[in-house]
């Protein structure tokens, strides 16, 4: 007993030892950045490399500021993901309720097309989106950012499997209650599904946050210009100062990780939810 | 165009019925459509009809400017696989950083699983700590560990002699291609992870008290037990990372640039380059189909392999 409690002990003990210089692996650069972030150009690539920073040089953040237009590259990424999120939300699971309950001609083809959807690289899409863009004249604007991203096969496809999930009898209750089928979406399937919702809410909001090629193909001026399209062009102009690019990226990083911190729960539920069918 | 006819086949249909079930199916289309077709708008203005078009243009020699749209039939797709050797070695790339990075990831996304569904208590935290980089895209992962390796694994090496750190790191070809298959699997492994163990969770832990009772073996349950039962897990799994290294563009941009010599461009970043650098678009859309029906048919060999395994266990 007593050895087999040992040996239990040293088990984890070798687990957590693991893990824990896994968990500095994962933390440790960007801790770098942060410290980088507030560095002189000279300590940045000092050998050997000083740890903390003599002076924390504020000044390199107020320099982001001036290189580019920081909060309105803020204000555009905002408003392009609030709104591509809320458009994902309710057109894909409206399809996606549809797609699992309402028997319909052609549903099957539909979601097969949808599926096949699913595996074409962005890369085909690209350049005939980027024309039917050109042909509305939305180059330059947020709109030309936003409405593609209003709706995925890949969310419809996450909130039908979720609804296929849910028992059935709840609905045929509220059917003999004499619900129609936007009363039983609204009343009964998107209350219950509210883990698949923050599900596909998280992932478009990630998505959209991080995206690059997009709105660095439809929008080359800084007036229409989102966080990471306006950062990369950081790094062509001041590739070897570090500390600016890194300030930079911090600031850009920033939102994403106050909202995972505080959300944490729901974004690891919502991954796990994806990988449950 | 799948609705016009399944509308014509319905109107076809309740003509033979009476008034009432006509009344009725009219209410369903009605219902259908208000479900289905505001996505289905946007589903075919957004994808259906770029696919087509892409097709389409594939077959032309259109610059993507001028208003001449000249048809030049397979002329691209012959000029792809006859005269242009930095497209196939893209390829060649691709293939060898998806092989690596879907081993790796999954690996280490399995493993750090299996560890963290042992260690109980700090189990939420680390949970979280590992899925941070997933939070981040992959432009600023670039940036940070372009920086990483250039100036950091120097001073490291300088500081401890490992020679390791002592190579130079992202400056020849092979150290670019792990540089980026590092960064991929050390941002992809925490999302694998989180997967791995909602599966191991919902493994029925009776079974495995009944199976070490009878004296089997860590590894004889982990193979003969937990695997099996996971396994959809592992087709999820595979399937993202396979897509994702397929796709892989920012992370690449803003690490290496493709570089150095092009050893490491994908093949996303040559057909961005053919097609808004180089301005041929015909020759691009070309690339990109044939890129998009090489991935389809990795990723249904490789659903249907798990899946095939899934449906023996």
């Amino acid at each position: 007993m007593d050895r087999s409690l040992k040996l239990f002990k040293s088990k984890t003990f070798l687990f957590h030892f693991i893990l824990i210089i896994g968990a500095a692996a994962m933390v440790l650069p960007f801790l770098w950045m942060i410290l980088t972030s507030l560095k002189t150009y000279a300590e940045s690539i000092q050998v050997p490399p000083v740890l903390i920073p003599e002076d924390f040089q504020w000044g390199n953040y107020k320099e982001v500021f001036g290189l580019l237009p920081f909060f309105k590259f803020m204000y555009n990424t905002v408003i392009i993901t609030v709104l591509r999120t809320a458009g994902q939300l309710f057109l894909c699971s409206l399809a996606a309720y549809a797609f699992a309950r309402i028997e319909f001609p052609g549903r099957n083809i539909l979601f097969l097309l949808a599926l096949t959807v699913l595996m074409v690289p962005g890369q085909v899409f690209l350049l005939p989106q980027y024309m039917i863009m050109v042909k509305l004249g939305w180059l330059n604007s947020l709109q030309a950012v936003i409405v593609p991203g209003l709706f995925s096969a890949f969310g419809t496809f996450l909130l039908r499997q979720f609804f296929m999930g849910l028992p059935k009898e709840l609905e045929e209750a509220a059917r003999l209650d004499g619900c129609n089928h936007f009363q039983i979406y609204w009343r009964v399937m998107l209350p219950l599904a509210k883990p698949g919702l923050i599900a596909l809410g998280i992932f478009t909001t990630l998505w959209s946050w991080n995206e690059l090629m997009w709105p660095m193909i439809v929008n080359s001026s800084p007036e229409s210009m989102t966080l990471s399209a306006g950062l990369s062009s950081l790094q062509g102009q001041f590739l070897t100062n570090y500390p600016i690019l890194m300030a930079g990226s911090f600031l850009a990083i920033l939102p994403m990780l106050i909202l995972f911190i505080f959300l944490q729960k729901q974004f690891i539920e919502g991954i796990a939810v994806t990988g449950g069918k | 165009m799948e609705t016009k006819i399944e509308v014509g086949e319905a109107a076809v249909n309740s003509e033979v019925k009476t008034v009432s079930r006509k009344k009725a199916n009219l209410k369903k289309m009605l219902t259908y459509s208000a479900f289905v077709g505001p996505a289905l708008i946007f589903f075919l203005v957004i994808q259906i009809i770029p696919f087509l078009m892409g097709i389409y243009y594939s077959f032309t020699s259109w610059n993507g400017v001028s208003s001449v749209v000249e048809w030049v039939g397979l002329e691209n797709y012959i000029k792809i696989f006859k005269n242009d050797p930095k497209f196939f070695d893209s390829f060649i790339f691709t293939t060898k950083f998806m092989l690596a990075s879907v081993i790796i990831s999954n690996l280490l996304g399995f493993g750090l699983a299996l560890l963290l569904n042992a260690a109980l208590k700090s189990r939420n935290l680390l949970r979280t700590v590992f899925f941070i980089p997933n939070v981040i895209g992959g432009l600023l992962l670039g940036f940070i560990w372009q920086f990483i390796f250039v100036k950091g694994f120097a001073a490291i090496g300088n500081l401890t002699d490992l020679s390791v750190f002592k190579l130079p790191w992202l400056g020849d070809e092979t150290t670019a291609f792990w540089g980026i298959v590092i960064v991929f699997a050390w941002q992809i492994s925490g999302y694998m992870m989180v997967i791995y163990i909602a599966a191991l969770q919902g493994v029925d832990q009776t079974l495995l008290e009944a199976a070490r009772i009878d004296g089997a073996s860590s590894w004889t349950l982990l193979t003969k037990i937990i695997n099996p039962l996971i396994l959809p897990a592992f087709t999820i799994c595979f399937f993202l990372t396979i897509s994702m290294a397929f796709k892989i563009f920012d992370l690449n941009i803003s690490l290496t640039g493709g570089g150095p010599f092009n050893s490491t461009q994908s093949v996303a970043i040559n057909i961005y380059q053919e097609a808004f650098q180089n301005n041929r678009y015909g020759l691009g859309t070309a690339k990109s189909i044939l890129f998009f029906l090489v991935v389809a048919i990795f990723t249904t060999v490789q659903v249907m392999m798990t899946k095939k395994r899934e449906v023996e266990a």
